[in-house]
């Protein structure tokens, strides 16, 4: 079954300048989907429609954007809002700038859950408590009592990883979730973000420019250029019969270290 | 001029930023270095391992703390018999002349207010004290050597992409011939075709003019295929230096080993393990004793936490600083 469905999906800012043009693809359950492509292709515009949370001016102007079997466009807002949360969950590129600044983390992780699923603070205490060691963040009761700007950028973009995964959602949606972060840091986002995927089962759509990232990650892989997706297909389709030549492009700029090929 | 000549030395050049409460914050701790002509030498690590600071302080930009930085074995800036020298005046500007840098992010580099023409002609202006007619002429052939029409002379900064103004950036970096030229993470706001466009670029008017480049990057297979030397900082420090080719094979330094390991490519298979570097670097902050990287080091024993290992040349133009290699 299909988690998330995007059936001929159009986007236009106020501007009038069409920003997503007919855009269809679905995500399969318990799998992840990495859209590709460069700066102003519309792959973050698309992640946000997914969500319902366009930018200001934006606009759906066509097409159907289906979580599961119902429609987002004819929800209601209490609908979206229990949507938000326990069905998907979106990361964003900065994450460390989404967390309050003068809230403790803990503080702001149990409100989150709260506002989604019944529960005392002293339960979502322990489940936000769980919930960091799971991503293997160092002295998770330090991490609870600090404040945003005493942890670094990887382990702020970890809190909230896990705040997004708390509540179980089938998907997923993370923006750049690592292009703020140090390699070695990715690394470990990366590997928390696919053992995640591992036990939980959870859907993940990706919109990342590292092409190494989304081969490392991703089942299937969404290429965008110019608002228009240029490719569809699963890994290894992409990656190695790449048909769209635009693809071609992207695949053979990627600088690549020597002795990458021949697997060291 | 002979290619390999010695432009730009650093000795046991260090930065300490004071902070409150009397404590101190180590950026640059005794690193020595020197630059080549016709050599791209690249300085790859972590945020925040003082690669940035590194670059300002060889531009002058930032003041030495100890040690010294020479430019044709003219010292340049640092401490001598504890006092703080510094170039100023006339020879400072002519030393800005020969050493020019090029930003991170060129949105932030240029003035709203100024057309891309005023900023190419201002390099003739005022070094080669040129009419405005002919610092115009020299705009138009500064365009040209970075494949931009003349209709960009007239153009407004916000009018241009990330890539075009990367270009004008460094189009007025080279217009005067410099000898050494400074990268600070110069493609990395870019995508990545463009970035390989702009990397040619350098590398072409590099082969013209047989500049030396210092380039800083966190991209390690970019910085493989672009430069003859890498230099790897951790915490400040460098922890080894090596030739720029194939450098997968020959790092030994097992922090470059974790760099390489954390790197995605896209040929890689999937279903390999990800090769995760534990807990977080220590705080820069106060006296480190030992190894720098000797907490996330899974080869660490008691040494490394009581000496800090020195740079040991191992091969040719190859050294690393690790008590166990």
């Amino acid at each position: 079954m299909n988690v998330l469905e995007l059936r001929d999906v159009s986007i236009i800012y106020q501007n009038t300048k069409e920003a997503v043009k007919h855009v269809s693809f679905a995500v399969p359950e318990g799998k992840i989907v990495a859209i590709v492509g460069e700066s102003g292709s519309g792959k973050s515009t698309l992640i946000r429609a997914a969500i319902g949370l366009l930018p200001a001016g934006g606009e759906l102007a066509s097409g159907q954007i289906l979580f599961g079997e119902k429609d987002m466009a004819v929800m209601t807002a209490e609908e979206l809002r229990h949507v938000r949360g326990e069905g998907m969950a979106m990361i964003f590129q900065n994450a460390g700038d989404y967390l309050n600044p003068r809230r403790k983390v803990c503080d702001q992780y149990v409100e989150t859950l709260r506002c989604h699923q019944p529960m005392t603070k002293k339960q979502g205490y322990e489940i936000a408590k769980k919930m960091l060691a799971t991503l293997k963040l160092p002295d998770t009761k330090h991490v609870m009592n600090a404040y945003p700007f005493q942890l670094s950028g990887g382990m702020k973009q970890r809190v909230a990883i896990a705040m997004a995964m708390s509540m179980h959602p089938k998907l997923l949606l993370a923006d750049e979730p690592t292009s703020a972060l140090d390699v070695t840091v990715q690394a470990q986002v990366v590997k928390q973000m696919m053992d995640l995927r591992d036990k939980m089962g959870t859907a993940i759509v990706i919109v990342t420019h590292n092409m190494g990232v989304a081969s490392k990650m991703a089942d299937y892989i969404a290429v965008m250029q110019n608002g228009e997706l240029k490719e569809f297909g699963t890994r290894e389709q992409v990656i190695y019969h790449p048909e769209n030549d635009y693809t071609k492009k992207l695949l053979t700029v990627v600088p690549k270290l020597q002795g990458e090929t021949d697997g060291e | 001029m002979e290619n390999n000549q010695e432009i730009i030395r650093l000795e046991n050049v260090s930065k300490t930023f004071d902070l409150r409460y009397h404590k101190t914050l180590r950026a640059v701790d005794d690193v020595s270095l020197s630059l080549h002509k016709g050599i791209c030498t690249a300085i790859v690590g972590e945020s925040g391992c003082g690669k940035s600071t590194l670059a300002r302080m060889v531009t002058l930009l930032e003041p030495v703390t100890d040690g010294m930085i020479y430019y044709k074995n003219e010292p340049i800036g640092g401490m001598q018999n504890g006092r703080n020298i510094a170039l100023r005046g006339e020879k400072l500007r002519e030393y800005r002349r020969n050493v020019q840098m090029i930003f991170q992010d060129p949105a932030n580099v240029f003035s709203p207010r100024m057309k891309i023409g005023t900023f190419l002609m201002e390099p003739w202006i005022h070094y080669e004290k040129k009419s405005k007619k002919e610092a115009r002429e020299m705009a138009y052939y500064s365009l040209k050597r970075v494949y931009l029409g003349e209709e960009y002379f007239d153009k407004y900064p916000h009018q241009l992409s990330g890539g075009e103004l990367q270009r004008i950036a460094i189009a007025r970096a080279i217009a005067l011939h410099p000898e050494v030229l400074i990268c600070d993470e110069a493609t990395s706001a870019l995508d990545v075709s463009i970035q390989q466009e702009i990397m040619a670029l350098l590398k072409e008017h590099q082969d013209e003019t047989n500049y030396a480049i210092l380039f800083i990057s966190h991209d390690l297979a970019l910085v493989e295929n672009f430069s003859q030397q890498v230099v790897v900082m951790y915490l400040g420090r460098i922890v080894e230096i090596m030739n720029g080719a194939a450098f997968r094979k020959h790092a030994r330094h097992p922090y470059t080993k974790a760099l390489l390991g954390s790197v995605f490519s896209i040929y890689d298979d999937p279903d390999k393990e990800i090769y995760v570097l534990e807990g977080e670097a220590q705080s820069p902050t106060g006296e480190i004793k030992g190894c720098v990287f000797c907490n996330r080091c899974s080869q660490a024993k008691d040494i490394c936490r009581r000496e800090a290992p020195v740079l040991k040349p191992i091969r040719t133009g190859h050294q690393v600083a690790c008590h166990f290699v």
